[in-house]
């Protein structure tokens, strides 16, 4: 196929009779099978160096003798047929009348030839796009893709250029993106070949307020039960391994060291392939830390999901067969009759829309369980819009912060010896929640408002007698930060009966928790007028509370978060997250807040998450640190040269 | 002929019809057994209603499983003619799915292809996007100067900035916030109500056979 096709003639052919030009007969039948004889091997070209370095086999890209028609695209077109305008509706109507108006495009050979269609400027073909009825607006768009994409297509540039010898023409027009990629590439590579080039702040150690969601997920997955069984949903594909799999090995780490067993999924085939590759790494450190996981017994692999969203249904509809058998085609012995049996869902993608399909197609099936969503970077702000619209969604987690926390929480909750960090990040977000500690000689108990009486944290006087009894054991085993022993406030629950704590201080917002006559919480503050508490919640989240249901009362921070420890934290290694946590949710960031006591020989999970290598955290952060520096000013510059010559330009064309 | 055809753009559109209106009532009735009350057995009716969707849901899997391998058979028919008049590309694309079947086979899923080319070479593709798109954002005020160009390149430098670990950055950060919090946010809900009503306009049209698709 080597004329130009003109669609809009073609699509008229039902009605006109055709022109000559147009009745050519210029494609064989589909069916007909090419034959070797037809293969014609291209004759060896002089080869030009260095501007014109290509291969021979391009040589059938010159507009030479008509060739058959080899693209799909042309045989697209040729074989559709269009509506007779009697079926069109008046808006299609008007558009074909107006296609046909337009002037057609002189053909020029070769045009539609598959590895000829080029959009790069330069090539000022009539191509498709320019034969189809674009508005003017789009044609503008167009322009300034071309022009964007290799700026070279001034005509004056293009033929001052020509006049270059080829070396000197490929310097001219390469150098500024040449000087751009050296400068992005360093940025980005000196963190992982000179120690310490940069080091900005790092994340916190523990998630703090800005994060609950995160702090919620890391909640969900250390309560998991010894043999439970999460559904983990692998949703991205290679391009975006580099940014989540850190995130997704943590995770899988967290489930499996807890005793629980993942269940793999996907509705991409490459990323079941590729979580094949991320659980292999988990099974070598198991081997180490003398465990050996068994696929089919300890995790599980199911078979790909074709059909996207469809996929997704007929999963959730038929869970029991699906998660009968492997990817393998092996048994798995998983006796999971419906998906309202698993733990939790954690779905790992690099799309909101993947996310969006997950929450409409599977998890109505999971009636109350909770989905743990984690996303690249460039999925996170739709999927942030629509996770916040869901109850049991959780997240969206994302990035490489998220994940040097969650893997220093993992670190620390498992025993592993805090990190020494060379900057603490400045917790403003905590410091600016101070409504949590007061100063008990100051506070009356029918003292107004609780942010009314909110002093910025002076340590507390407090005399010794005054204060109440000691630490129970378990807490006192592994010393406090010094930071613990001030007051804070606290709601004791006084209604008999059960209590609702919400989302938000209206009886509209949603249920998040249930609270039972004498539990206690730590108060964060209150709504306007006083009649809700914003209070925490054991595993970090945030609820609020009818105040006519509690009733305040002051305690030690310190026996506060024993008390917390001894109702949430079952074993030891969850006491020792919950001694980093607590502290820090309380408005008491404090890098001694890391010393926690190992979990001690007691603990009977194996210490898989202390055999991941850390070693690439910190460079890693730090190259997505500069490298974001060097586009930044890249950009600044490059636009203000841009702009300054455009003026420049302008100014000379006036005169 | 015109007489078939109308025939058979009937049939399909009362098959469409058909098996959507049993699909869509079988996962409305069949979907939450709490729709009938807690009476007892409630839960075995809802199961029951439920199984027409399941069986065609299964039906999906298979056919969309099936088009997959026609879709293999496809390109390798392509492809195959393509090699035939001389295109390089063609017989590397074979040849890697040669090499990649034999492996898998032959290695009994070893995924170290995988590892050690796909995802290094996709990677690497998303990593130049990056420098194509800093290239592209550094000169594209001088394609175009005007206030809708001067506002996308503020905008995106005030984003990469704001999301720097930067303590100096701190009054960037709260309005960074703000930012996806308030207008992404508010677009992002406008893109999925907008897809949702896509959906079901699209949905009822397919039901009602207005669609082309399914007239034949």
């Amino acid at each position: 196929m080597s004329e130009d096709f003109n669609w809009l003639a073609y699509s008229n052919a039902t009605q006109e009779a055709p022109s000559e030009s147009e009745a050519q007969p210029t494609r064989r039948p589909r069916w007909r099978l090419p034959t070797l004889r037809r293969a014609r091997l291209p004759k060896p070209r002089r080869l030009r160096l260095p501007g014109s370095l290509r291969f021979p086999w391009r040589r059938r890209q010159q507009p030479a003798a008509p060739s058959d028609s080899d693209s799909a695209l042309n045989n697209l077109l040729a074989q559709r047929s269009d509506r007779p305008l009697g079926d069109l509706n008046e808006r299609l109507r008007a558009l074909r009348e107006r296609s046909s108006a337009a002037p057609s495009q002189p053909a020029e050979p070769a045009l539609y030839a598959a590895d000829d269609m080029s959009m790069l400027p330069g090539t000022s073909q009539p191509g498709l796009y320019s034969a189809m009825a674009l508005s003017q607006g789009q044609q503008e768009q167009v322009e300034l893709l071309r022009g964007i994409v290799a700026p070279t297509s001034d005509p004056r540039r293009a033929r001052a250029r020509q006049k270059l010898p080829p070396i000197a023409s490929l310097s001219v027009q390469q150098l500024p993106r040449l000087l751009l990629s050296t400068l992005l590439l360093l940025a980005l590579c000196l963190p992982f070949t000179v120690a310490d080039v940069y080091r900005g702040p790092l994340p916190p150690l523990a998630f703090d307020a800005s994060q609950e969601d995160a702090a919620f997920a890391f909640s969900l997955l250390d309560n998991l039960s010894p043999a439970s069984h999460v559904l983990v949903a692998f949703e991205y594909g290679p391009p975006a391994a580099g940014e989540m799999d850190q995130l997704a090995d943590l995770l899988l780490r967290h489930i499996m060291a807890r005793g629980a067993k993942p269940i793999l999924v996907s509705s991409n085939p490459i990323a079941i392939v590729h979580a094949r590759n991320i659980m292999g790494s988990i099974q070598r450190s198991a081997t180490l830390a003398g465990r050996e996981l068994q696929e089919n017994r300890d995790f599980f692999f199911l078979r790909y999901l074709p059909g996207g969203a469809l996929g997704l249904r007929e999963m959730s509809e038929n869970f029991a067969d699906i998660a009968r058998l492997s990817g393998k085609g092996e048994e798995t012995n998983l006796d999971i009759p419906s998906l309202d049996k698993l733990a939790t869902i954690l779905l790992l993608t690099d799309s909101a829309e993947l996310l969006r399909q997950w929450a409409e197609q599977v998890l109505p099936a999971a009636r109350a369980m909770k989905l743990i969503a984690v996303t690249s970077y460039g999925a996170q702000p739709l999927a942030q819009a629509y996770a916040a619209s869901l109850q049991n969604v959780v997240g969206p987690l994302a990035g490489m912060d998220t994940a040097f926390t969650y893997s220093e929480m993992l670190w620390v909750g498992f025993g592993g010896p805090p990190r020494v960090l060379p900057v603490v990040p400045a917790q403003e977000d905590i410091a600016a929640q101070p409504a949590v500690e007061v100063v008990a000689t100051e506070l009356p108990p029918d003292s107004p408002a609780v942010s009314e009486r909110t002093v910025e944290p002076p340590p507390p006087t407090i005399p010794a007698s005054a204060l109440p009894p000691a630490l129970p054991p378990a807490a006192t085993a592994s010393p406090l930060p010094a930071a613990t022993q001030s007051i804070i406030l606290t709601v004791e629950v006084v209604s008999p009966q059960r209590v609702n704590i919400r989302q938000g201080p209206t009886t509209v917002n949603a249920i998040l928790a249930h609270g039972n006559l004498g539990d206690r919480y730590a108060v964060l503050g209150t709504n306007g007028d006083g009649s809700w508490y914003k209070v925490l919640l054991p595993g970090g989240l945030e609820g609020w509370v009818a105040a006519f249901l509690v009733e305040e009362k002051l305690m030690l921070e310190a026996d506060y978060i024993a008390s917390q420890l001894q109702e949430s934290a079952r074993l030891p290694h969850e006491r020792a997250i919950m001694q980093v946590h607590l502290p820090l949710r309380l408005g008491k960031p404090d890098n001694n807040s890391a010393q926690v006591s190992s979990p001690g020989a007691d603990s009977a999970l194996p210490a898989l998450a202390l055999q991941r290598d850390r070693s690439d955290e910190l460079p890693r952060l730090d190259a997505m640190t500069l490298g974001t520096v060097a586009a930044v000013l890249v950009i600044a510059l490059g636009n203000v040269f841009a702009l300054a010559r455009s003026l420049l330009g302008r100014r000379a064309a006036a005169q | 002929m015109q007489r078939g055809r109308r025939i058979g753009t009937t049939f399909s559109a009362f098959v469409a019809f058909v098996v959507g209106i049993t699909m869509t009532g079988s996962l409305l009735l069949g979907g939450d057994p709490k729709l009938f009350g807690e009476q007892p057995g409630s839960e075995q009716l809802a199961e029951r209603l439920a199984l027409p969707a399941t069986l065609l849901l299964r039906l999906v899997a298979i056919v969309i499983a099936l088009s997959i391998v026609i879709g293999v058979v496809n390109l390798l028919y392509v492809h195959i003619t393509r090699l035939a008049r001389g295109k390089f590309y063609s017989g590397l694309l074979l040849a890697s799915f040669s090499i990649t079947i034999y492996w898998s086979i032959a290695m009994q899923g070893d995924t170290s292809l995988l590892a050690a080319v796909q995802v290094p070479i996709e990677s690497a593709l998303a990593g130049l996007l990056f420098l194509s798109l800093v290239s592209g954002a550094a000169t594209v005020l001088a394609k175009r100067t005007d206030v809708w160009g001067l506002l996308f390149i503020l905008i995106v430098l005030f984003v990469m900035l704001a999301s720097l670990p930067l303590a100096e950055l701190a009054l960037l950060q709260n309005w960074h916030e703000w930012l996806m919090h308030v207008p992404v946010s508010a677009g992002a809900r406008a893109i999925l109500l907008g897809i949702a009503l896509g959906t079901v306009v699209v949905g009822t049209r397919a039901l009602l056979g207005l669609d082309r698709a399914t007239r034949g």
